[in-house]
């Protein structure tokens, strides 16, 4: 498409999805696919969610809020409110084939191509005004440190506040207590300025049956015969394990998955587990994996926080849930958790996909492959990023997944 | 039983025949634009010089970039292709480098030759044969010229080893200086040996090591890098054809 | 007992206290190479220098190293020295992000974590630390009030605040020639270097740089008074979390309004922007001095060696713009 053509399509759609009351057509449509698929499969069941979460972050009936995939998406659903995650939605773009216009707006507006492409493509449409207003920013430092600077940005663009939650790297308990203070204050200050008031009940109940639906997934994962595919695919879920949460949406949709992959057949490929996330543009990689016989039995990001949310202690087990990603920044941590993950799930290899802008997860690949190859398990570094599409180098990733595939053969 | 090896790299397809762990022949030639065509010239060419006929070949083996394209009976990928030509060579070997045009590739073998890790270079050009071409361009030298320039380099100059983008500023910025070209091309041969080693004590290789690809024919960079890791390195007479000749061993 | 740090939020007042001797670690740049293959190439610049230095022995006398987790790469850098032979004697002090009573209690517990580490090593009595703090705190905001002033009023530039072995203040007032004023915002590296290409021009640089004036100057409007039986480790927490020059890792709009009422002051005709490439904090932070600041910008990037004949070009046009 030509760039002025594009750039005024951009316009219209941007104007488009400033006019609240367009989206309340939406509602007639749902209803109409809710008629026609009385029981809908998992395709029918995303598609489905897609249509009423744009519904709603559009429509702006709530409180849109904008937060960092690692902010527990329960606080933002006991408070009435629509969650909104920048990061999930870049890898939407992405997979719509849509993110180089994005990403050359916000570099056109001095955003560095060396920044995480997540948020780069969030900042572009953000600047384009295509992602949904939000009326605030809650995000946590817990994954990265560079999410601080990416939502700064945010509330500069948007001109809208900005609630940090600082996740500490102390000790357990003084880590936890300074997180639920946050939380409280946070919660305190969203009543006071917004009106907002917080059940944690039913929210907290749906997201510990989620979790106990995501656990006899996982016991069945670790069967040997069992595979998800195609590999990689659990990564398109990731709005059910983070975005969802706490809703009926995520319970229906793990118990569907649960149903479906307990008819699986039998696979015998080689078990890898994932690290880190993957390209979400279409690419070749999975078709690559199962070419060569390599199956993904788990996902780093899939690890859920084991323990249960408490309406008794609602900000105390919400910090907890939040600490529970020190298994994926903190060094130690994260290696301990690999290895364990690689015994549980017996993985024969792990793959991590190298996002260019991610300093946190690469600082940590020279000890995690000492530890690895300790453990006598292939680490295969897969380098590119998962949002733009200029840093792709397809033949260098088929030729690493190639040889993967021939040294576990060797092994085998 | 005879096998024929086609290795189409970026730069270079090589082909090797092979009877029974004997190399019958070889033959090497430039890449081009056509590598499906090349790949055929080059079978042909070994095929003549080992005076066979197609139809003696029991299978034919492709490895390299553009392994897909060729006429193959099956492929392999280059790290196991490269590991099983520098194992057959140098039975010792724990350990290989291979520089070629586009990638650099850093193994450890086990003491039967298996690839136990390996790295490539990540997206950027630095540490390939392509950064060498990019900044003999900028120095107006042949890649041939490498070796003998380095030689003669008197004065230590530094260069980024990160990016291919930021040296050749970096290169424009001290010729501006009036740096010598001597002492320039130390500096883009020692960047290269830098990121190069930086992959071998990542992936922590011990000596004996075998280094491979075009750039393994450069004597600037091969001993400088012998120089910053310390031991010597293994060098076959025709660098350019291990992999060819592992993808014909690999039965 | 030598103790190593780099960040302009560890304070040397509490090693002093504690019967350390603070070394502020200014890495030499020469090539990485021993450094380098802990970290990936998209990786922070000065962590790579940083490294070299150590593993080559540049601070050899430098015992104990001290760390905060200001950012990814400093976490990761802490991570790396501690996995290493002698790395139990490292320390990463837990850094907040945010300011307020909550963030202040929870810092002022990790200095509290700091202050035992170190004594446990000097050996000295937790009681004579805290009564040397006191006094270690009092006399600090004394050299600071009185740095912050002359450094408003234009009397500090070029390199007089950097690499003030353990926090020792720089010599003032000083005696100010003439020419451009800019204002430098700039990292670990290659400051010095540079601030000297900058004085061949005949500017008048006023740096903002964590070996420097940011470690030192206070911001607008402080009052701070140490009520006596307040915890002096609070105190101490508040002076840098509340009341010292904020950096780039935010809050933003507190550090913006930090640089606006500098750049105010000293009336700098422009901004030379001079950050590590892969730096997520600084890469966020020109972005915005950009778009909010009105004054005219120029960026210049480096990575792990100065390449200073650029710099020159980039500079020269620079200033051809500022003075036609």
């Amino acid at each position: 498409m030509k760039e002025k053509t594009q750039q005024n399509l951009v316009k219209f759609i941007s104007f488009l999805s400033r006019r609240k009351s367009l989206f309340t057509l939406l509602g007639g449509y749902e209803w109409w696919l809710k008629k026609k698929w009385p029981s809908p499969d998992l395709a029918q069941t995303s598609y489905l969610l897609t249509i009423h979460s744009i519904r709603e972050l559009y429509q702006r009936k709530k409180p849109v809020v904008w937060t960092s995939l690692f902010f527990p998406s329960e606080f933002i659903w006991a408070g009435s409110m629509v969650p909104f995650y920048p990061e999930i939605a870049s890898g939407l773009v992405a997979a719509l084939r849509w993110s180089d216009f994005p990403l050359r707006s916000s570099f056109q507006k001095w955003v560095s191509a060396d920044l995480c492409s997540y948020h780069r493509l969030s900042l572009g449409m953000s600047l384009l005004k295509l992602f949904p207003r939000p009326d605030f920013l809650i995000a946590t430092n817990t994954i990265c440190q560079g999410t601080v600077g990416f939502f700064q940005t945010l509330a500069q663009l948007w001109r809208v506040p900005f609630y940090l939650i600082d996740v500490p790297f102390a000790d357990f308990s003084a880590s936890e207590k300074y997180i639920s203070y946050q939380l409280e204050s946070l919660a305190q200050n969203l009543s006071q300025e917004w009106g907002i008031r917080f059940r944690w009940e039913q929210v907290f109940s749906c997201s510990n049956q989620t979790r106990a639906v995501i656990k006899d997934i996982e016991n069945l994962r670790k069967q040997k015969t069992i595979i998800l595919a195609p590999p990689t695919k659990n990564l398109d879920y990731l709005p059910y394990y983070y975005q969802f949460m706490g809703t009926r949406a995520s319970l229906s949709f793990f118990t569907q998955l649960l149903a479906q992959l307990s008819l699986t057949e039998p696979s015998s490929c080689h078990r890898l587990l994932w690290l880190h996330l993957k390209p979400f543009y279409p690419n070749p990689v999975p078709e690559w994996l199962e070419k060569n016989n390599l199956g993904v039995a788990f996902e780093e990001f899939a690890s859920l926080y084991p323990g249960e949310l408490s309406s008794r202690e609602p900000f105390s087990s919400l910090a907890r849930k939040i600490l529970y990603s020190w298994q994926l920044t903190v060094g130690r941590k994260r290696i301990s958790h690999v290895l364990q993950l690689v015994q549980e799930f017996e993985v024969q290899g792990v793959v991590q996909f190298n996002q260019w802008g991610c300093r946190q997860s690469q600082g940590m690949n020279f000890p995690l492959r000492q530890a690895l190859r300790k453990q006598e398990i292939p680490f295969l570094e897969l380098d590119g990023d998962q949002i733009d599409q200029n840093h792709r180098s397809d033949e260098q990733w088929k030729t690493r997944i190639q040889a993967l595939a021939e040294m576990l053969e060797g092994n085998r | 039983m005879i096998t024929a090896g086609i290795d189409v790299g970026s730069q270079s397809t090589g082909v090797v025949i092979q009877k029974d762990g004997q190399i019958l022949s070889f033959a090497l030639c430039l890449t081009g634009i056509d590598p499906r065509k090349r790949a055929k010239e080059s079978l042909k060419e070994a095929l003549e010089k080992a005076s066979l006929s197609p139809e003696k070949l029991d299978c034919r083996i492709a490895t390299g970039y553009s392994r897909h394209q060729v006429e193959a009976d099956r492929t392999v990928s280059e790290i196991s292709a490269q590991a099983k030509g520098a194992a057959f060579l140098f039975p010792k070997a724990r350990g290989l480098i291979d520089i070629g045009g586009q990638d650099t590739k850093v193994v450890l073998l086990s003491s039967g030759g298996k690839v136990v890790d390996f790295l490539m270079n990540d997206k950027c050009a630095a540490g390939t044969g392509r950064f060498l071409e990019l900044m003999a361009q900028v120095l107006e030298i042949s890649l041939t010229d490498f070796g003998k320039l380095v030689a003669q380099a008197q004065r230590e100059v530094e260069l980024s080893s990160t990016c291919a983008v930021f040296a050749q500023s970096e290169l424009v910025g001290l010729i501006a200086q009036g740096k010598k070209k001597e002492d320039l091309s130390r500096a883009v041969c020692q960047a290269v040996v830098d990121q190069v080693a930086n992959m071998v004590e990542r992936i922590g290789l011990v000596p004996p090591v075998v280094f491979t690809g075009g750039v393994a024919k450069n004597q600037g960079v091969a001993s400088l890098l012998e120089k910053r890791l310390g031991f010597s390195l293994l060098i076959p007479p025709e660098p350019q054809i291990t992999a060819a000749l592992g993808a014909s061993l690999v039965l | 007992m030598k103790v190593g740090y780099f960040c302009g939020y560890l304070p040397p007042e509490l090693i002093r206290s504690a019967g350390g001797e603070p070394v502020l670690l200014e890495p030499e740049g020469k090539r990485v190479k021993l450094g380098e293959k802990y970290f990936p190439t998209p990786f922070c610049p000065f962590s790579k220098v940083f490294l070299d230095n150590l593993l080559s022995g540049s601070w050899e006398k430098v015992g104990t190293l001290l760390f905060t987790r200001s950012c990814d790469a400093s976490r990761r850098l802490y991570e790396t020295v501690s996995s290493l032979p002698g790395g139990e004697s490292s320390f990463l002090l837990d850094l907040p992000h945010e300011v307020g009573p909550l963030a202040w209690n929870y810092f002022a517990h990790q200095l509290k974590k700091l202050a035992h580490f170190l004594l446990d090593r000097t050996g000295k009595s937790e009681k004579a630390m805290l009564s040397d703090l006191e006094q270690e705190v009092k006399s600090s905001l004394i050299i600071r009030r009185k740095l912050t002033e002359e450094y408003q009023a234009g009397r500090l530039p070029g390199a007089v605040f950097l690499g003030k072995e353990g926090g020792s203040p720089p010599d003032f007032p000083r005696v100010v020639r003439g020419g451009l004023p800019l204002f430098l915002i700039a990292s670990h590296l290659w400051v010095r270097d540079l601030i000297g290409l900058l004085e061949k021009k005949s500017i008048l640089v006023f740096e903002d740089t964590p070996l420097g004036s940011r470690r030192w100057l206070l911001r607008e409007n402080t009052t701070f008074l140490l009520p006596p039986e307040e915890d002096p480790f609070l105190s101490l927490s508040r002076l840098y979390l509340e009341w010292k020059a904020p950096c780039p890792r935010g809050p933003w709009r507190e550090r913006l309004a930090f640089i606006q009422e500098m750049t105010r002051k000293l009336g700098v005709r422009g901004v030379v922007y001079f950050y590590p490439k892969f730096c997520d904090f600084s890469l966020y932070e020109l972005k915005i001095v950009r778009d909010e600041l009105s004054l005219p910008v120029l960026s210049l990037e480096y990575d792990t060696l100065p390449n200073l004949a650029q710099w020159e070009t980039r500079l020269e046009a620079f200033l051809e713009v500022l003075t036609p």
